[in-house]
């Protein structure tokens, strides 16, 4: 049995052939991949641990989300004053900051992939650091505290009341009366890696919070 | 076609030409009630799909290499900082007995006072941000040296470094100021510190997520503008018996 098709059925027939390719394609139908440049990086290389964009945890900034996808692969425990720095056949990104108070480490991120982290100062139990996602509001390179008549070498300021990243001497047993301290070394090199309006993400627990998210998803999927 | 449960369904080009094609096949031989609930309903799906695409949060299922890597971060820490580290209590000058007393418990390191307060700017003069002594101008010119790369597992260390003696030198307490110059534009107090997590951003939907909405909807408003208006369908009962 047979019958012509007229126009409007031919237009509906097209149109819904038109939308059910583009839900297909769309983020709805597959899983969720954020586009970023393929990265020359390997993922067999020993100096990096690398997942897949699908398997990244999720930072969230104030204004949209990071991932990270590779970190690197420092086999020691840190120390304080220690740092690393190595941005080796990293893409070019957006540079970001994770700082995990819990682990008294900061790690800086350009697109998905870490190229340093250090041991880090953080506020006493009086002067804490704020938690949350802040944003770079400036960069001084000399600053002094008026406050408290300090030096802050490479200072990148957090907060409109003074709280920022700067050069210390990180050593145990110290703390701060809310800033960051970091080595001077690894503050010259976040210094010229960051620009302002650059994401910084404060994380009283960065494990619990990323981890809690990850392990509940892991969960849901071995249902 | 058996799967997991809570597994996405992927629609690679195979599958998705068999949907289309079924589809269209559905669409021609269905009698002309029928189209028009496929179309309303190939829109229903389109917009929801749309719908839910904008709201879900976009979190994805992480496998255990995610959860990995956070472990891998976190086995390179130094640890926790102890409890009661550094406060800023007992700085009075006069408490200098407790302070020896508790020389064997107490970090050796002190925070530094305050060499001045805070005063509330008078309202005329609240504009602008006071010049900084010795600050110079945002995103000054960075250091001609470039940037040496550190392999993995050397790490540069800064415990002997001393930090530059500017001024009248560098007072070897904990790591400057969280004050740093104060700006009586603002007048905000101090954050407060606290377990508060990070706010959570709104989901940005993409592109194709707005297209697919629109289109679902333009699908559902000509549907329902073709009911009102006459339409000719071409009758099957004149056609019985042909080919």
């Amino acid at each position: 049995m047979h019958r012509r098709i007229t126009s409007p059925d031919r237009a509906h027939i097209l149109l819904t052939a038109a939308a059910l390719s583009v839900g297909a394609l769309s983020p709805a139908c597959k899983p969720l991949e954020v586009k970023q440049p393929e990265p020359q990086l390997s993922l067999e290389t020993d100096a990096r641990i690398s997942v897949r964009d699908s398997e990244a945890p999720v930072v969230r900034t104030r204004v949209g989300k990071r991932r990270i996808t590779s970190v690197l692969n420092i086999p020691a425990r840190m120390e304080y004053g220690d740092f690393v720095w190595t941005d080796d056949a990293v893409p070019a990104g957006k540079s970001w900051v994770l700082v995990d108070l819990a682990a008294q480490t900061i790690s800086v991120f350009r697109g998905g992939h870490e190229i340093g982290t250090a041991v880090t100062l953080f506020g006493a139990d009086q002067k804490p650091t704020p938690v949350g996602p802040l944003t770079v509001l400036a960069k001084l390179k000399d600053h002094r505290s008026s406050l408290y008549d300090a030096p802050m070498p490479y200072t990148i300021r957090l907060t409109g009341d003074g709280v920022a990243i700067h050069g210390s001497n990180v050593r145990e047993g110290a703390a701060t009366h809310g800033c960051l301290g970091v080595p001077l070394d690894f503050a010259k090199r976040l210094f010229d890696e960051l620009a302002v309006g650059d994401d910084v993400v404060i994380f009283a627990d960065a494990q619990a919070a990323l981890g809690a998210g990850a392990k509940q998803d892991l969960a849901r999927a071995s249902r | 076609m058996s799967r997991r449960r809570n597994q996405p369904v992927i629609l690679d080009a195979p599958r998705l030409a068999r949907v289309v094609a079924s589809a269209v096949i559905s669409l021609r031989l269905a009698p002309a009630g029928r189209k028009k609930m496929l179309v309303a309903a190939a829109a229903g799906v389109v917009v929801t799909a749309g719908a839910g695409a904008y709201f879900t949060d976009g979190a994805t299922a992480m496998t255990s290499k995610g959860v990995n890597l956070l472990d891998a971060m976190r086995d390179r820490s130094p640890g926790s900082r102890s409890a009661g580290a550094l406060s800023n209590k007992g700085q009075t000058a006069g408490a200098p007995a407790q302070t020896v007393a508790n020389a064997a418990t107490q970090p050796s390191a002190r925070a530094l006072p305050k060499t001045r307060v805070r005063v509330a700017p008078p309202v005329a003069a609240a504009a602008g941000v006071p010049a900084a002594a010795g600050s110079p101008a945002i995103g000054g010119t960075p250091p001609a040296t470039t940037l040496a790369s550190i392999p993995p597992g050397s790490a540069g260390s800064g415990g002997g470094l001393g930090l530059p003696p500017g001024g009248g030198g560098f007072i070897p307490a904990p790591g400057g100021g969280g004050g740093g110059t104060p700006d009586p534009g603002t007048g905000t107090p101090p954050p407060v510190g606290g377990e508060a997590p990070p706010v959570a951003a709104p989901a940005v939907p993409e592109p194709q997520t707005w297209l697919m909405m629109i289109i679902g909807f333009g699908l559902l408003g000509s549907v329902l503008r073709r009911r009102r208006t006459s339409t000719a369908y071409v009758s099957n009962e004149g056609h019985k018996g042909l080919a």
